[in-house]
């Protein structure tokens, strides 16, 4: 039953769902709101689970003065320190937990997500060679939008930003929307074999 | 089961049976504006259903090797070699998306793997609920290989849902730990080039793997091998050989072939001057 | 010579990273102190969401959705901005949602510093109906009714409460949205709230995102598409307003003749070092 359950649950909150999209019963409307409402409930829920997993694993780490145990007390201090001043204080504009926020880590996410373009620039000194001639078409097409979605680009030529988004707007368009229609597709056969109870891939056991 | 299944569904609808009221009978009994979304799913589905069945009484379907997916076991055996543990990310969303599905499933068959040559395996994951479904593939799996003392909770573990403030933990277990084989198989997004570049300069062996088109061209840039698109949703039945998810892969490309008709047949007609099957496909 | 060059192609194709990153560095950080000022062309997608806004009469209820997270912020911060100016302009009715849970403290920001220069009040013209857990399964509750999805707003206040929020149940009485995002929720906006319910959709994304929206766009499931900073600078010009997104395009467009340049001395490396 502990396998068996799982899956029914699955299967029958999946059929609800997709039998509210057909059919305009009431009783089939209310049973999918109930179900979303118990899915946004979960959800909210899972984040306090997702808390104490944290706690749990880096306290057990420095019990165990694993190498970079520092980080993890730092790690530990911050989420707790964080988490009194949210209870205590609030989080609304004006609050020492909305400065933290808004002055530490607002910039220190900018500077992660800044990193991609260094990673670009030197993944794309690495990779892109003209090893081929299908290698110097996607080269040169890089270029084109690349040069087509700045305002240089359309200084040094005109033809520039009509001519990326002529890229963009049919070959590219072309090989994404068979790739989202592959992957549609793979997308449905999964969903179809969870409703049916064949797809056991997330419970660890096999079909 | 079908009757547990029953018994659910009555359990489930009770509630709203209760408190529905009796204008139900204006309401019709289906939404007769999407008949052709129920079409094209029942005929979609259909082809899948009946390749499931005949996969059941001919096991013997073939697939196309994915590259990807048959480096998996190169991968975890230099990881025996290096005496290195090897890195799970399975996709950086929630288990309510197909992906992560997907992504869990792969990670059965490399914790059976793990297991097997008594490996570690790391698994950060994005998401609490994600977390608990990892937790119990890998817990399952290492079972299923016989080593269930193996199995350390601590190592598949929720870090962060914030998505950088996650590519900087996985980052930096890679830097650390140095895993010799780094596993991204479900849905990424931005942070996918930061881990497969960081994962690219500790030397590891990378297999990636989503259907976000976006992310495709910095994983084949950074990794070793890439899944394409639905490769990642292919690699259950790959992996496992089960006639039933072999089945499903053979529908899969009918329904392909069944969409590229539909795809011909309305610009053909649209060059014609037909747009009746335009708005026919239309969803409302 | 020969063997000169090809050392040199292999000594290239060898290049330290961080020198990789130094240059790149310079080619951002240099525009953004001495401004070139290059003439910004505009797309036609992002003048279509442009019109669309400027369209709406009075007292329309639309719904801006801030799904980015810090991380973005420099790229999406300023289309949410530029939205915020317009709409409020316009004296729309702005109900904002965001699917991050610290998105609903950014989003209050912008809204208390831009706001009042209309004299747009919280509550009666726009209301932050904060963060709800839950993804997809938000939008589906919110086809019942809003008050379902977020019975609250960003402050605890109930949302039956707002007079903003009268008459404004379901998506179908949303007249735009606008789903300003880094991540995978326009698709889902698109395929629930537009697909089933008829709600118009424009969007804001990164520029790495761009590429996948073009077939929504071309279907007319999406009808404007802001592109990454080009298409923030564009929205801040076509409502007067120059600021971040619009300086940072010299800073953008030195960077990507910086990568191009090194593309080439890649491949120069290459086919040096190859060379018998």
């Amino acid at each position: 039953m502990r396998k068996e359950l799982p899956i029914i649950l699955c299967m029958a909150s999946g059929w609800i769902i997709m039998l509210d999209f057909f059919v305009p019963r009431p009783f089939v409307g209310a049973a999918a709101e109930a179900l979303i409402g118990w899915t946004l409930i979960l959800s909210a829920g899972s984040f306090l689970m997702g808390g104490l997993s944290v706690f749990a694993v880096n306290l057990s780490r420095v019990r165990r003065r694993d190498p970079g145990a520092h980080y993890r007390i730092l790690l530990l201090l911050c989420l707790g320190t964080m988490a009194l001043l949210g209870i205590i204080g609030g989080i609304g504009e004006g609050t020492v937990y909305n400065w933290i926020f808004q002055n530490v880590q607002v910039p220190m996410e900018s500077t992660m997500f800044s990193l991609l373009a260094f990673f670009i620039a030197s993944a794309a000194y690495r990779a892109f060679r003209m090893r081929n001639a299908r290698a110097t078409v996607l080269l040169l097409c890089a270029a084109v939008v690349m040069l087509g979605n700045v305002p240089l680009g359309g200084a040094i030529w005109s033809g520039f930003p009509s001519f990326s988004l002529w890229i963009l707007g049919h070959p590219s368009l072309a090989a994404q929307r068979g790739l989202i229609l592959g992957a549609a597709v793979g997308a449905t056969a999964t969903a179809l074999r969870l409703l049916v109870g064949i797809e056991r891939g997330y419970l660890g056991l096999r079909q | 089961m079908r009757r547990r299944v029953a018994l659910l569904l009555l359990l489930l609808g009770w509630p709203a049976v209760a408190s529905a009221e009796e204008a139900e009978a204006a309401a019709g009994w289906f939404r007769t504006e999407r008949l052709n979304v129920f079409v094209a799913l029942v005929l979609i589905c259909g082809v899948i259903l009946i390749f499931l069945r005949r996969a059941r009484r001919d096991p013997h379907l073939k697939i196309r090797r994915i590259a990807g997916l048959t480096a998996l076991d190169e991968a975890i055996g230099r990881a025996t070699e290096m005496g290195r543990p090897v890195l799970f990310v399975p996709g950086v969303m929630d288990v309510d998306r197909v992906e992560t599905i997907a992504g869990m499933a792969i990670l059965g068959e490399v914790a059976r793997k793990t297991a097997a040559y008594a490996i570690p395996l790391e698994v950060p994951v994005r998401y609490p609920l994600a977390m608990t479904t990892a937790q119990e593939v890998v817990r399952s799996s290492y079972a299923a290989a016989g080593r269930p003392d193996l199995f350390d909770p601590n190592r598949v573990r929720f870090v962060t849902d914030n998505q950088f403030a996650y590519a900087a933990a996985v980052s930096g277990i890679m830097l650390r730990d140095r895993p010799a084989a780094n596993f991204f198989l479900g849905e990424f997004y931005a942070e996918s080039l930061v881990m497969a570049e960081t994962g690219n300069t500790t030397g590891a062996i990378q297999i990636a793997g989503t259907a976000q088109a976006a992310q495709l061209p910095f994983f084949i840039t950074a990794c070793d091998y890439t899944l394409l698109g639905e490769e990642l949703f292919a690699a259950g039945a790959y992996l496992t050989r089960a006639p039933v998810l072999l089945g499903s892969v053979k529908g899969q490309d009918y329904a392909k072939v069944i969409i590229a008709a539909a795809i011909a047949a309305g610009v053909v007609l649209e060059i014609f001057g037909v747009t009746g099957f335009k708005e026919l496909l239309t969803v409302r | 010579m020969s063997s000169a060059l090809r050392s040199w192609g292999n000594a290239a194709a060898r290049l330290d990273r961080r020198i990789i990153f130094l240059v790149i560095a310079a080619a951002v950080v240099v525009p953004l102190l001495v401004k070139i000022g290059l003439p910004l062309r505009t797309s036609a997608y992002a003048q279509a969401l442009y019109d669309k806004v400027e369209s709406l009469p009075e007292g329309t209820p639309v719904v801006l959705g801030f799904d980015y997270d810090p991380g973005s912020m420099p790229e999406l911060a300023p289309m949410t901005r530029s939205l915020l100016h317009h709409m409020f302009r316009k004296n729309l009715r702005v109900i904002v949602i965001t699917n991050y849970p610290q998105t609903g403290a950014i989003a209050e920001r912008q809204l208390l510093e831009i706001a009042p220069l209309y004299g747009r009040r919280p509550g009666i013209d726009f209301a932050n109906l904060g963060y709800k857990a839950g993804n997809e399964a938000v939008i589906l509750a919110v086809a019942n009714d809003f008050r379902v999805a977020y019975p609250t707003d960003h402050h605890g206040v109930p949302t039956d409460s707002l007079p903003v929020m009268a008459g404004v149940h379901t998506w179908r009485d949303v007249k735009l949205l606008v789903d300003v995002a880094h991540g995978a929720t326009v698709n889902n906006y698109i395929r629930i709230a537009g697909a089933r319910y008829g709600v118009p959709i424009g969007a804001g994304c990164t520029a790495v995102s761009i590429p996948q929206y073009h077939s929504y766009l071309q279907s007319g499931q999406m009808l404007g598409l802001l592109g990454g900073l080009q298409g923030a600078a564009e929205y801040e010009q076509f409502i007067g307003r120059p600021g971040f997104a619009s300086a940072g395009m010299d800073a953008q467009s030195i960077a990507h003749v910086a990568i191009l340049f090194f593309v080439a001395l890649g491949n120069a490396a290459f086919f040096l070092g190859r060379r018998r």
